[in-house]
């Protein structure tokens, strides 16, 4: 299990522990599993899905930021 | 004084009181909604800027970062349009004030005033000013601002200016506003420590892999923290600017309610001294005719 934020102007829209994300970036759809590679990278627009222990959360996503680090993923988002 | 007098000048203060706590009422609204605002995208504008501490190791000679020798400065004070708000724009533009001098001594400066009363005060002082922004409304929002930060890249980019620096007014309370500064270009990690209110500790140094390249990254990025560093510094301004005329209107309302008080007394007080002087008058001139 790994810890996702979005963040965006508006507040902290997301805060959960999370099994997976699927995001598309610049170079291409990626899937942020936990231990992933520190990694910043610049999102494009498209479908992002969140996989949790539970649900599946899918939600159209207009560009913005992704930055993992550790166990933790921020996403920063114009919009959520 | 005649009573007609005192009468007239209980009218008008309560005048004066019927508008301050209309105010009052009024900024009491705005400085809510205006704190919410603030509070809700600090972590966001937070977050943005400790990104430039990771991304600042690979991207260090790049243009947004790089430091170039400096010749040209320009120094963005944000203040409000309207007054009425106690001393909270007189803060901001002193030391706004005082650091233009320190800067002056380094290099030449330039000045790009937000807000009517930032205007007028530098016009006034006889500071060198560039293109002012007014009508930011009374909670800033992105497009209000990118004209400015798209403005300021642009200058900054095309070496107008080497060194970009951005003053405004740190929300902390609803009764505490602090003046601040800090320098927006080139981004450095350690400009905006303080900004992103976060001591070392947190964030480990990690080699960070950069998708897809540092080029676009600089294209991409860079312009949007530039911009949300200013927002948010719009968005402190705008709340302390709320947050201070409320407290101003509040004393102003009960200065006001005490005074209607006190000329109340004194009114009652000639009246009594008359109404005294009188029935002297009358019961002298009654034994007199006796």
């Amino acid at each position: 299990m790994m810890k996702v934020e979005i963040l965006t102007p508006k507040g902290i829209e997301f805060d959960r522990e999370v099994k997976e994300i699927i995001i598309p970036t610049r170079s291409g759809q990626i899937s942020v599993l936990p231990h992933h590679v520190p990694l910043i990278s610049v999102l494009k627009a498209g479908k992002m899905r969140i996989v949790t222990e539970k649900e599946e959360i899918e939600k159209e996503i207009e560009g913005g930021i992704l930055e993992v680090c550790k166990d933790k993923a921020v996403i920063l988002l114009k919009k959520f | 004084m005649e009573l007609k007098e005192i009468r007239l000048k209980i009218q008008s203060v309560t005048n004066i009181w019927k508008l301050t706590s209309a105010l009052e009422t009024l900024s009491a609204l705005k400085m809510k909604k205006s704190q919410k605002i603030a509070l809700e995208s600090r972590p966001f504008a937070q977050k943005i800027g400790q990104l430039v501490r990771l991304v600042e190791p690979t991207l260090r000679d790049r243009v947004a970062m790089r430091r170039r020798p400096l010749k040209e400065a320009l120094a963005v004070v944000i203040a409000s349009d309207r007054g009425f708000c106690g001393s909270f724009n007189q803060n901001i533009l002193k030391s706004a004030e005082k650091e233009i001098i320190q800067i002056t001594q380094k290099s030449h400066v330039t000045t790009l005033p937000v807000g009517k009363k930032a205007v007028s005060y530098f016009n006034k002082k006889g500071i060198k000013t560039e293109r002012s922004v007014i009508g930011i409304g009374d909670y800033g929002t992105l497009e209000e601002i990118k004209p400015l930060s798209d403005y300021i890249i642009k200058s900054y980019v095309d070496n107008n200016y080497q060194r970009v620096y951005l003053m405004w007014t740190d929300f902390v309370s609803t009764f505490t506003q602090k003046p601040r500064m800090i320098q927006l270009l080139p981004l450095e990690w350690e400009n905006l420590k303080e900004f992103a209110h976060e001591a070392d500790k947190g964030v480990e140094e990690c080699e960070t892999l950069i998708e897809p390249s540092p080029q676009i990254l600089v294209r991409e990025i860079i312009p949007q923290l530039v911009e949300y560093l200013i927002y948010q510094c719009v968005l402190e301004s705008n709340a302390s600017e709320h947050s201070a005329r409320m407290v101003a209107m509040r004393n102003a309302s009960d200065n006001a309610h005490e005074r209607v008080g006190e000329l109340t007394l004194e009114y009652n007080k000639a009246r009594q001294e008359q109404i005294t002087k009188e029935v002297c008058e009358i019961s002298s001139a009654k034994e007199v005719l006796g």
